[in-house]
């Protein structure tokens, strides 16, 4: 194989990140809670999956190597701004302190804001076996943990969600103006 | 702690399977949204640039 094959080649697998660009966005949007700074993050991501492509081991699964780069990427930015609390210029790090953005769909809000409510091995956990469809064992590969543990976590972040949402009182899901009911009365072309 | 009321008591830090799959469903919801959303310029133009970076003279030069 010559130099110019390996270089397509090598080309080739790395536009493979670009499908899992849109999962990448989700899962970003749901550990930040806020649009701009998961674009940021992900623009992170793709910058050290690209620039760091040779490390990836070809026919490993790609899509837990990208999540894994985001996900660590993110815990980066989190412990960098418990350090610099007063970090007003940051780009990543000042947007993860501000609200997310408002789109007037009140039940949306309320689930994204009870999820960042959850700690953040548990909300990983959820967004991607709830929200994603991870296997337990994928989860557990990105995240670098057993899979018991992901189980264990998305359990524990699964009760949170509930006892937020009111889902676990029995009278819960009789309110008409409950957020998960609201929730559950949208049609997914109206989210 | 959960606490769980009724007919949905549950042992601590679970949730019943019904209501486990409602918040999965929630949540997918919410996230097929982002997933089917158009890329936005600003990350369309990292791509480019990558790309360019990676073979500024097309693909002829070895």
């Amino acid at each position: 194989m010559s130099a110019k094959d390996v270089r397509a080649t090598s080309s080739d697998a790395r536009e493979e990140i670009v499908t899992h660009l849109p999962a990448l966005r989700a899962f970003a949007r749901g550990l930040t809670g806020d649009h701009a700074a998961a674009d940021d993050l992900v623009q992170e991501t793709v910058l050290k999956a690209w620039s760091k492509f040779h490390l990836y081991k070809d026919g490993t699964n790609l899509r837990a190597w990208l999540f894994t780069i985001l996900r660590n990427t993110f815990l980066s930015v989190m412990r960098k701004r418990a350090r610099e609390v007063s970090d007003s210029d940051g780009a990543i790090a000042a947007r993860l302190t501000t609200k997310p953005d408002h789109d007037g769909r009140l039940a949306m809000q309320e689930l994204n804001d009870a999820l960042r409510k959850l700690p953040v091995a548990q909300r990983e956990a959820v967004l991607l076996v709830g929200a994603l469809g991870f296997s337990v064992e994928e989860a557990a590969e990105t995240c670098g943990c057993a899979p018991g543990t992901i189980k264990s976590r998305a359990n524990r972040g699964r009760a949170t969600l509930a006892k937020l949402l009111h889902m676990d009182a029995e009278d819960a899901m009789e309110t008409g103006d409950d957020p998960v009911t609201a929730v559950m009365a949208l049609s997914p072309n109206s989210l | 702690m959960v606490s769980m009321t009724g007919k949905n008591k549950s042992r601590r830090g679970t949730v019943p399977p019904d209501v486990a799959q409602q918040i999965d469903a929630n949540l997918k919801r919410l996230y097929s949204e982002t997933a089917s959303e158009e890329l936005p310029k600003s990350l369309a133009d990292l791509l480019a640039a990558l790309r360019e970076q990676e073979d500024p003279k097309g693909s002829d030069e070895v």
